[in-house]
């Protein structure tokens, strides 16, 4: 009974706000959107191995905040929880997961017709663990973002973004160190397509390129693809 | 129309695979060789006499615990020895120890001030000798060595014993040493929290400078089975032949 009750409750709230006005552009959303990660991984200092691969489900929630000077602030939080593989090493696959988190401000540059650009600055914090926490690896970036939206039509859109991180701080299991441009280079690339349901409604797939690199001793480079399907909640 | 899709779809994975190898890079594949080929050069013999417990040693995770992360130090593959003795429980169960009594004691643990000699012939190209020993359960990680002896096999070869006893040693940098000969002693000195023997195998020249390499030692037992040439693992008891 108080199932239902809570559903109706729910459901009251949600035509409600389908029925304010349909002129307002929305200015916060909320997303979730889980999909599938195919990754590789080169860490020297975890392993002898030039290469584990690793791959498995990855779950991403965004909050996205539309200012009224068209200021744009993302907020995004990965998670994915896998294996490395290898057949270098004979033993258990070590456990392997990620937390990102994402935070980007971005100026809106250009808005002219259906293409809007928008530039700003974005900061990532990585955390790694293997083994369960046993070691851990935690990365602190900041760089550079730009985003392009074009409203294919009414319903539909196409966006992407591009993240170039120019400094990294780590420190890990393996070593504490800071990373500029020359020994350090990074890219983050995000392309989505929305689909509008309704007012407050989207639907969304998305494929992220991440990749990662260390020109040191103990190299250290990471490659993921990541394809997600989400729905995006508007208000 | 339908070749048209495979065909697509098989060149879509050719790039998709070269840009990964492209971009992960070659770097590693020296690591995976040493780690799946490497044959020690130096005719090595356990540094020590009497039966010594490996506590970390190997190539797993597992075995060889924080040295396997460590490739940068050279310690990837380098070995922690003590003893142990079988120790009567109150509760009647038999346990191997490392010590007997007080605990916090470096006297009380069976290795401390036992005899270590030198692997493998060479020189002494580094030796101190002057850090204090820890009492059991703290470090001293402003000098990690502790007291350590570092012998050059002059084939690309280098021998490390560290966390040494203050004062114990008995070779001299420059010295000339022979298989078999004693250097020093046991102790806990250094990044060490208890006394054992810290021993590795580095690499002197070229692609290897640097590098822990896997230590094959020549004709001993382990766990009471001779072996003519192997590497230590965790767990094992090991000794001369």
């Amino acid at each position: 009974m108080t199932k239902i009750i809570l559903s109706l409750i729910f459901l009251l709230s949600i035509s409600n706000v389908f029925a304010q006005a349909d002129s307002i552009p929305k200015k916060n959303s909320l997303e979730f959107s889980t999909g599938y990660t195919n990754g590789y991984l080169k860490n020297l200092s975890f392993a002898p191995v030039a290469r584990y691969d690793y791959s498995g489900l990855n779950y991403q929630l965004k909050y996205n905040r539309t200012t009224k000077r068209d200021k744009l602030f993302e907020v995004q939080l990965d998670y994915l929880n896998t294996e490395l593989e290898t057949n270098i090493i004979p033993e258990p696959n070590p456990q392997y997961s990620k937390i990102v988190l994402n935070i980007s401000s971005l100026k809106q540059l250009y808005n002219k017709e259906r293409l809007k650009i928008q530039l700003g600055l974005q900061t990532q914090t990585n955390v790694s663990s293997f083994y369960d926490w046993k070691q851990y690896d935690f990365q602190q970036k900041l760089g550079i973002a730009g985003r392009f939206t074009f409203q294919i039509d009414d319903k539909q859109s196409l966006s992407s973004k591009l993240t170039i991180p120019l400094v990294m701080w780590r420190t890990s299991t393996f070593e504490e160190n800071f990373y500029s441009i020359g020994k350090y280079k990074s890219i983050l690339w995000t392309t989505e397509y929305k689909y509008a349901l309704s007012k407050n409604l989207d639907v969304e797939a998305n494929y992220s390129f991440n990749y990662d690199r260390l020109q040191i001793s103990n190299a250290f480079r990471e490659l993921q693809h990541q394809i997600n399907l989400g729905i995006n909640y508007k208000f | 129309m339908k070749h048209l899709k495979t065909v697509a779809y098989i060149l879509f994975i050719l790039v998709i695979t070269s840009c990964t190898d492209t971009l992960m890079g070659d770097e590693g594949k020296l690591d995976e060789d040493i780690y799946l080929n490497y044959q020690t050069v130096t005719d090595l013999e356990l540094p020590f006499e009497d039966e010594w417990f490996v506590v970390n040693g190997g190539k797993t995770h597992f075995e060889g615990a924080h040295h396997f992360t460590s490739r940068g130090g050279g310690e990837r593959y380098a070995i922690d020895f003590l003893i142990v003795q079988d120790t009567i429980l109150p509760d009647g169960t038999v346990r191997k120890k490392n010590y007997s009594g007080d605990w916090r004691q470096n006297e009380n643990h069976f290795c401390f001030g036992k005899p270590l000699n030198t692997p493998g012939d060479g020189k002494v190209i580094e030796v101190v000798n002057t850090i204090d020993d820890n009492q059991v359960g703290t470090t001293n990680n402003d000098q990690p060595g502790g007291n350590y002896i570092i012998i050059d096999h002059l084939n690309g070869e280098t021998s490390i014993l560290a966390h040494l006893k203050k004062g114990s040693i008995i070779v001299s940098q420059g010295d000339t040493v022979v298989k078999g000969q004693e250097l020093g002693r046991a102790g806990n000195s250094g990044s060490s929290d208890r006394p054992h023997l810290h021993y590795q195998l580095e690499g002197t020249s070229g692609q290897l400078r640097g590098l822990g390499l896997p230590a094959q030692f020549l004709n001993y037992y382990e766990d009471d089975i001779i072996v003519e040439r192997g590497e230590p693992v965790r767990g094992q008891e090991v000794r001369k032949n």
